[in-house]
């Protein structure tokens, strides 16, 4: 008896790809909402320190600024290095846009010396600023 | 001149010439997949700075005061030392007793009291703790008696 032989349905040398272009779109929205383009710009040199206790941020202040003080003690604001003085005249400008309650978020590295994070901490305390915080890792 | 001949896609009628499509969402695919970054949860360590024209408070208050010093040479044994009212105390002492303070008076105010050579990690640590036992009220200040040693290859300025 001949054996029938079952014909594909796609027809000869045809590939399923609705399925696959299906699962590919999903991806691309899922990347496309979870990028965040307004992320703003931080500095990859610093290693910061871990605070397995703290809270995890919900939501970031929009008004604040993040200082960095890399590891040599260079300091610098949206990878703009600037001198103390430079960092308090840009602190007084915020602060005179957003108010004196604007948060400070100072990214130290974990083994800068304590002497470069308290010359940003003196800059900020002559602008009048007093939200101060550290930002750190939560394992 | 013989014209050159227009490249045409062999789609038949009715159909959808998907394969250009394809290639753009694959490489569209691809860019993200390459530029996610992974999650990283971060934490906002708050201190409290002194106010500008602030006047001393006239009722003395009971106040907790920790070095925080550079004291070994080690960078791991070092974080294991503070200072709290002149007395010697290791890392995990310290925060246990925190952690009561914390549940006596969360309001207890504790002094930092940070030197110039302390690597900012001993600092970050400290506040960690402080965070863990419910501690708010975390004042900041310059040891200003200790001479700045800066480390081999940072600004001394």
């Amino acid at each position: 008896m001949a054996r029938k032989r079952r014909k594909n349905e796609y027809g000869e040398a045809a590939m399923p790809i609705s399925a696959m272009i299906d699962i590919t779109f999903l991806l691309i929205i899922f990347f496309v909402v979870t990028a965040a383009m307004d992320k703003e710009i931080e500095d990859e040199a610093i290693l910061l320190s871990k605070a397995p206790h703290g809270k995890p941020v919900v939501k970031k202040d929009p008004r604040s600024v993040v200082v960095n003080v890399r590891k040599d003690g260079s300091v610098n604001i949206n990878a703009v290095e600037k001198s103390m003085g430079e960092i308090t005249t840009t602190l007084t400008v915020a602060a005179s846009k957003w108010g004196n309650d604007m948060p400070i978020v100072i990214r130290g590295d974990k083994d800068v010396q304590h002497y470069h994070i308290r010359k940003v901490m003196d800059a900020i305390t002559k602008t009048g600023l007093y939200r101060v915080r550290f930002d750190a890792l939560i394992e | 001149m013989a014209r050159k001949k227009r490249r045409t896609f062999n789609v038949k009628e009715g159909e959808m010439p998907l394969s250009a499509m394809i290639d753009v969402v694959f490489q569209l695919l691809i860019y993200f997949v390459v530029t996610q970054k992974p999650i990283i949860e971060n934490t906002l360590l708050s201190v409290d700075l002194p106010a500008p024209g602030g006047k001393p408070k006239d009722k003395p208050v009971q106040l907790f005061t920790i070095d925080v010093h550079k004291i070994m040479p080690d960078p791991k044994e070092d974080l294991n030392v503070y200072y709290v009212n002149q007395q010697k105390w290791n890392f995990d002492d310290l925060r246990a007793q925190l952690i009561k303070t914390g549940e006596l008076d969360p309001k207890q105010t504790i002094i930092v009291n940070c030197g110039p050579n302390a690597r900012h990690q001993k600092l970050v640590q400290l506040l960690d703790a402080c965070s863990q036992a419910n501690l708010t009220s975390i004042n900041v200040v310059n040891d200003l008696t200790i001479e700045f040693a800066p480390a081999p290859g940072t600004r001394s300025k």
